[in-house]
């Protein structure tokens, strides 16, 4: 067969037409991708939103185990941004008394391990801790090391799953899996995000085996100073029956909190 | 053909179409920005057709409020910046991006108010609250500001601000423990069998803010050990009583305070600051032991490194037994003497007296110190200085013939042979022995990082001059000490944790010294295992010195019975060779139960 042929014409033509085809229907199922904006630019849009350059909450964490027993802790957290993109969070336990004085310092770094630091008033000294080990759990509540760091968006591949309502917020579905060499106890979570809010309202968690273990919710939320803030929140720990339930009782933003809050010394001053 | 031909040509142009930029895929053309600062939606974005969605959110540095338009594209008419004139807002800016256009508002400064979204149809108006218009997802929810997804937990406590619980600001804190050691077996005539001690200390603390605050405390002690030689002993002392002030990158505290400096646990060479309670010697954990002394602290935190500098006007010593207790230095030394040699030299030695020299309070006996600390990348180090006296003093006789005392103390088996060689009878000086306070100054090194899984800290320090008896002639001589200390932290899992600490202590003398050898190497080993999170714990302590067998280990089994009362049961277990640092207290071992009750 020739060019200029009738048969290689007309090859040439059906072949183009299932090109076509084909590429049009690529095309058409991907057609969120076309409307809607990328998993990881809502991802970034979340990561970036604005949650004041600092902030002092007081918060109860509720400790539910399977029998329903409750342990209740209260503490207060300074968090605030500093230059370089490295925020410094700085939790605080004031009760009860058997707890009270324990102290977790946070600095969030941006492309290096995290630094991070506990004071234990038995001790009366300021510890550095391991970061690599995030998987374990913070203070014995369904949070671990790794939930508690603001989570950089390049860490996970996002892929959006679509748009669902929850609980009347319109929200967008992603899947983030973790990446190849990150340091991480998760296989991948799904997130529901609301559209208008860029706020994180509910994530599965699953682990390696792909086995959902955690589900966290945001069961309020409030506008408090001009920013959405959660305040009231639930992790679930379905492999231990366990929750942990955070109640915010109080926050102030952009209160200009002095960097020394954000120090062993402060750590271990109480 | 011809059809085919067509058919491949349309398919063609929806390829093209498909694949055009993305400008032309919008169907949604935005039309018009109008800004109009006297009204309350003073914002209105019209499209060319019904808008399918929006997303609107802040973004700060610089502040800005943001609105993108889904599927929509800029008409080429509306300008990229609009400059305005108005109090809180710079400009407006427009851009097209692949799935939506941006319009972005440019806020002044940290400038932040109040906006609200509405959609009608093409057009979607930003205006300041209050607004019920119906709009999109949250905004539906009206003018509440608040959003109540699931109700599992009842009404959120109102509180205004952050002025809750914790924001107390006066405080009061305490800690009672009552504990009861029984001996495993009787091993001695002269050992208690039984020892009860209690440990009250409670704060009040006042918050003038939350890094400025002042505490005041009461320590109470109470020991009392019972069976063939009664010993009791109370003590009442200020527990921590001082004020914390920061201001800006300094801080400073002033009053009776325990400062650790230094990195490592149970062996800590740089942790010489305060005295200690040594009541049941190394029974208790290091940190527990401390006692508060009266100081000064001032700090500076700056960009190169922290320097913190501590005066302490007054000395305070350890407290300690010499002879009366199962854990003195010498327990029950006159007794025990007593019951070894003949009833003439037993009388005489049951009047043995051991007088503290006391450091007088002149501001030439104070101690000092500085520390530099900083953070590397993961690494903390930190320099110290530290010129004080030594918290345990070293006995000296009074008299030439109380020199047979002390090597009686030092070696009581030779009681009879030193008693012979006596020429005159032994007077009531000779039976005492000063003890003297030395001086000593250190020059220490620590450092912590994490590798890998575990987080490892060390210590070096170098003593200028340490004070130790010498074997030959029971005087004092001043040596030069080098003592270094590696520790390891590991986490197993969430419930298993292991602790390593190795010390090694090099004393630069010729002479032999009573009392320990001239190098020195001890393994410390703990392991926790949480049984039950937050209610059972066991817990297994271990010291083994490598330089003279001696081993000391501890189990315990916790029980934590709520937020304020909890259970030990445990045992002090002791292995030791005749002439080893442990040696006088092989026949201590017990088992304890002890009761803590905190508020």
């Amino acid at each position: 067969m020739l060019p200029g042929d009738a048969m290689y014409f007309e090859s040439k033509s059906v072949r183009a037409c299932w090109l076509a085809l084909f590429l049009l229907f690529v095309l058409v199922i991907s057609e969120n991708g076309f409307c809607q904006p990328s998993a990881t630019q809502i991802m970034e849009q979340v990561y970036h939103r604005d949650d004041g350059d600092d902030s002092k909450a007081v918060s109860e964490m509720i400790l539910e185990d399977k029998n329903g027993d409750r342990r209740i802790r209260e503490l207060i957290v300074y968090t605030k941004d500093f230059p370089g993109d490295v925020i410094k969070s700085l939790t605080r336990f004031t009760s009860p008394a058997d707890i009270a004085g324990t102290g977790f310092l946070n600095w969030d770094n941006k492309d290096k391990q995290d630094d991070q630091f506990l004071y234990l008033p038995a001790l009366k000294r300021v510890r550095r801790i391991v970061t690599t080990q995030k998987h374990l759990r913070f203070v014995n509540s369904d949070f671990t090391y790794e939930d508690m760091e603001r989570r950089e968006v390049d860490r996970d591949t996002h892929q959006l799953l679509g748009t669902t309502q929850y609980k009347d917020l319109d929200c967008y579905l992603i899947r983030s899996i973790p990446k190849e060499m990150t340091n991480t106890q998760y296989g991948y979570f799904k997130s529901w995000i609301a559209k208008n809010l860029n706020i994180i309202v509910k994530t599965e968690f699953y682990d390696k085996n792909q086995d959902h273990y955690k589900t966290y919710t945001a069961l309020a939320l409030k506008k408090i100073d001009h920013i959405w803030t959660i305040t009231h929140a639930l992790l679930e720990d379905h492999k231990r029956n366990h929750k942990t339930i955070l109640k915010l009782k109080g926050i102030e933003y952009n209160i200009n909190l002095s960097d020394s809050y954000f120090t062993k010394n402060f750590l271990g001053s109480y | 053909m011809i059809r085919k031909r067509d058919a491949g040509c349309c398919l063609a142009f929806l390829l093209f179409y498909f694949c055009f930029p993305q400008e032309c895929l919008a169907i949604n053309v935005v039309e018009k920005i109008e800004f109009k600062e006297t009204e309350q939606a003073f914002l209105t974005i019209v499209c060319s057709e019904k808008v399918s969605d929006y997303t609107s959110f802040y973004l700060k540095d610089p502040s800005r409020f943001v609105v993108d338009v889904k599927d929509a594209r800029l008409s080429e008419r509306i300008g990229r910046r609009i400059s305005l004139n108005h109090l809180d807002m710079i400009s407006i800016r427009t851009g097209d991006h692949k799935e939506y256009a941006r319009v972005v508002l440019d806020l002044k400064g940290a400038t932040k108010p109040d906006l609200m979204v509405h959609q009608e149809e093409n057009v979607i108006c930003v205006a300041e609250t209050p607004c019920n218009e119906a709009h999109n997802g949250i905004l539906l929810l009206g003018d509440s500001n608040e959003i109540i997804l699931e109700d599992r937990e009842g009404p959120i406590p109102e509180e205004k601000g952050t002025h809750g619980e914790s924001e107390r600001k006066v405080k009061l804190e305490g800690d009672l423990e009552v504990k009861y050691s029984g001996d495993i077996s009787e091993d001695d005539q002269l050992e208690n069998l039984h020892d009860a001690r209690s440990l009250f200390t409670s704060t009040i603390k006042y918050l003038l803010s939350p890094q400025n605050f002042i505490k005041a405390g009461i320590r109470v002690r109470y020991i009392e050990e019972w069976d063939n030689s009664r010993y009791s002993f109370t003590k009442v002392t200020l527990g921590e009583a001082y004020l914390n002030l920061v201001q800006g990158d300094f801080y400073a505290s002033c009053g009776n305070q325990i400062v650790r400096w230094g990195s490592t646990d149970e062996i800590s060479p740089i942790d010489v600051i305060n005295p200690e309670d040594l009541t049941e010697l190394f029974i208790n954990r290091r940190a527990e032991r401390k006692l508060p002394a009266p100081m000064v602290r001032l700090g500076w935190l700056n960009e190169i490194m922290n320097i913190e500098v501590i005066y302490l006007p007054v000395f305070l010593d350890s407290d300690v037994e010499y002879f009366d207790s199962d854990w003195s230095l010498f327990p029950h030394f006159p007794d025990r003497i007593a019951e070894v040699s003949p009833a003439a030299i037993g009388s005489v030695m049951k009047e043995i007296r051991l007088e503290e020299k006391k450091v007088g309070r002149k501001l030439e006996n104070g101690e000092g110190g500085v520390r530099l600390t900083k953070s590397l990348s993961n690494l903390d180090i930190g320099f110290s200085f530290f010129y004080g006296w030594e918290d345990i003093p070293q006995p000296t006789p009074r008299t030439e013939s109380g020199k047979s005392i002390m090597q009686i103390l030092f070696g009581p088996q030779q009681a009879g042979q030193i008693f012979s060689k006596l020429t005159a009878p032994l007077t009531s000086n000779d039976l005492i022995l000063d003890l003297e306070y030395n001086r000593f100054s250190l020059y220490g090194l620590d450092f912590a990082t994490t590798w890998r899984d575990l987080a490892i800290r060390g210590e070096l320090a170098y003593f200028k001059e340490r004070h130790f008896l010498r074997t030959r002639d029971l005087s004092i001589v001043s040596e030069e000490v080098f003592q270094g200390v590696i520790g390891v932290d590991y986490n197993i899992s969430d419930d298993w944790y292991v602790n390593c600490l190795y010390s090694y202590e090099r004393i630069f003398s010729d002479e032999d010294l009573i009392g320990t050898e001239r190098s020195n190497e001890n393994l410390i080993g703990s392991v926790i295992w949480d049984i039950k999170k937050d209610q059972f714990t066991f817990g297994l302590y271990s010291f083994y010195s490598l330089t003279d067998k001696s081993f000391y280990l501890n189990p315990s089994f916790v029980w934590d019975m709520g937020d304020h009362l909890r259970w030990e049961i445990g045992a002090n277990l002791i292995w030791s060779g005749c002439g080893a640092a442990l040696f006088p207290y092989k026949d201590n071992d017990n088992i304890y139960v002890e009761l803590n009750f905190c508020f």
